[in-house]
């Protein structure tokens, strides 16, 4: 009783609480492919963050890696589609 | 009884060795017994353990309070008389009254410090009020109670070493304890009993005080506070104190653990510097979702490319068995896309290509000529046969394309595969006399 009201007030200082914390991760979580498909439900916050930091990184990988073949096919093909692709890309 | 007789062949074990002062030990082990017990009539001669002993029996009619002060009478006198006796008498007395108390192990060395102000009236309030400076607000308000409970061991404590008539040998038992392990542990063991049989509460607050001590080691407090409710009646104070710690530090790791994944986050996030967890995460979900969308959007530009640039094809290998049987190699690109988020750019390559083959199963091979088709594609447009029959079908489906590009994402899906299908039934019947016508001039 006395921890629970002393935490409470303590987070309260801080303007988040423990609740709010826990939604975020979840939300974090079903962005998570990884995590996503695997069926157990408990996953700890830090294994979520740690594969939220992962699959960031091969988001980066996989943005660098688009973007390099897209800059070589709108080098080769012509004006037109260049445009097209362009406009998608910047849509 | 039996309990007493069973302390007693301890005691009578102990009894053995030399010296005197064993009979305080033979006093003290029924009285725990009858503490244990909770009313059994106890044979003690001492007036003070036998009003401890009446104490007992109006146990639901005295308060908290008057338990508590009664419970901490007998600490103190044990500290009194029995430490101040141990200070003279040599070790064997020690050593043979410890195995009378029931209970285990040694508690860990920090809990004599706080054991150290059983006896100590007045330094306790003092340092309690010193935990007072330690900067969480948990701590501060456990210091409250420390003092609050300090005041309450103060008076009996002084009232004891009145009543007993020991007053210059009290300090000296205090420094004994402190200086000393093993008469601390007794004493600790020994006043364990009591607290067992009794409510709750007195213990609550020694805990504590405890609990303040604790946090005054730099313990991580707000897990110890936690514990407060866990703990068995029943179980040693050692024994919680040991699981606390552990749990302590399982919980700081466990923090650790998740701030350093927060950093590592933080830097992976762009132009990040939020300082709470909250908004951090909240980035996190927000950069994650549009990083996402713009692998998608890529892809799906990727995947539109082929049609443009055939010699994308190459990154799509299994299209070519798709060439022959034009209406099945649809679910077959899908599957076979080497594009990571394949849902929407697959839609757009094959949709837009395969209009364009469809009259390719005329054609003998249709692999190599479609490789001779993309080579040539990029520097001429009009030599072959095939690049004229694929030329007519361009704007023809360039154009939906166009309109497409506007429309908002989903739709834009829907409506592209609608077109595909569509288109592609089409051009089989259609084609046919369009490349015959092609063919018949060269």
């Amino acid at each position: 009783m006395s921890s629970r009201r002393s935490r409470s007030r303590q987070s309260a200082g801080s303007g988040i609480t423990d609740d709010q914390i826990a939604e975020l991760v979840t939300r974090l979580q079903q962005l998570l492919p990884e995590i996503r498909s695997r069926c157990s439900d408990k996953v700890s916050a830090s294994k979520v963050l740690q594969e939220t930091c992962n699959y960031i990184r091969s988001l980066h990988r996989e943005v660098d890696d688009l973007s390099e073949r897209l800059s070589e096919l709108l080098a080769t093909s012509d004006n037109a589609q260049a445009a097209i692709i362009r406009s998608l890309l910047t849509q | 009884m039996e309990l007493l007789w069973q302390d007693g062949q301890v005691v009578v074990k102990s009894q053995r060795s030399p010296r005197k002062p064993h009979d305080h030990s033979v006093n003290l082990s029924p009285s725990v017994a009858a503490a244990v017990r909770g009313g059994s009539p106890a044979p003690v001669g001492d007036p003070l353990l036998l009003q401890h002993h009446h104490q007992q029996q109006l146990e639901d009619a005295v308060n908290n309070n008057h338990l508590f002060i009664q419970e901490d009478e007998m600490s103190s006198w044990l500290f009194s008389d029995f430490c101040s006796d141990l200070l003279l008498p040599s070790a064997p007395v020690v050593t043979s009254s410890v195995p009378s108390c029931p209970l285990p192990a040694l508690p860990p060395p920090k809990r004599l410090d706080s054991f150290g102000h059983f006896s100590r009236p007045n330094p306790l309030a003092d340092e309690a009020t010193v935990v007072d400076s330690s900067d969480t607000p948990m701590a501060t308000r456990a210091s409250e109670d420390a003092t609050r409970v300090g005041a309450q061991f103060a008076s009996p404590v002084v009232r004891a070493a009145s009543s007993r008539d020991q007053a210059g040998t009290s300090p000296s038992s205090a420094s004994s304890a402190s200086a000393d392990p093993i008469p601390s542990t007794k004493t600790e063991d020994v006043a364990c009993p009591p607290k067992v049989a009794e409510d709750g509460a007195p213990e609550e607050r020694k805990r504590k005080a405890r609990d303040c001590d604790w946090s005054n080691d730099g313990e991580d407090v707000e897990p110890v506070l936690n514990d407060d409710k866990r703990v068995s009646r029943g179980s040693s104070s050692t024994k919680r104190s040991r699981a606390a710690e552990v749990h302590n530090q399982s919980e700081r790791r466990r923090r650790d653990r998740i701030n350093e994944k927060m950093r590592a986050l933080q830097e992976l996030i762009p132009h990040c510097n939020k300082a709470d967890k909250a908004s951090m995460l909240d980035e996190a979900i927000g950069y994650l979702k549009s990083l996402q969308m713009q692998v998608q959007m890529m892809s799906m530009g990727c995947g539109m490319m082929p049609m443009m640039f055939p010699g994308m094809q190459q990154y799509i290998p299994h299209t070519g068995m798709g060439m022959n049987r034009p209406m099945i190699p649809f679910p077959n690109v899908f599957n076979s896309s080497t594009l990571p988020t394949a849902s929407v750019g697959p839609h757009m390559g094959p949709g837009s290509r395969f209009p364009a083959f469809q009259m390719s199963p005329r054609i003998p091979a249709p692999d190599p000529s479609r490789i001779l088709h993309s080579s040539q594609s990029d520097a001429t447009l009009s030599s072959s046969s095939l690049q004229n029959s694929n030329l007519p079908r361009m704007p023809g489906f360039m154009d939906p394309y166009q309109n497409f590009f506007g429309l908002p994402h989903m739709h834009f899906h829907f409506q592209l595969s609608q077109a595909s299908t569509s288109s592609s039934a089409k051009p089989t019947t259609s084609k046919a006399g369009e490349t015959s016508q092609k063919e018949s001039p060269d």
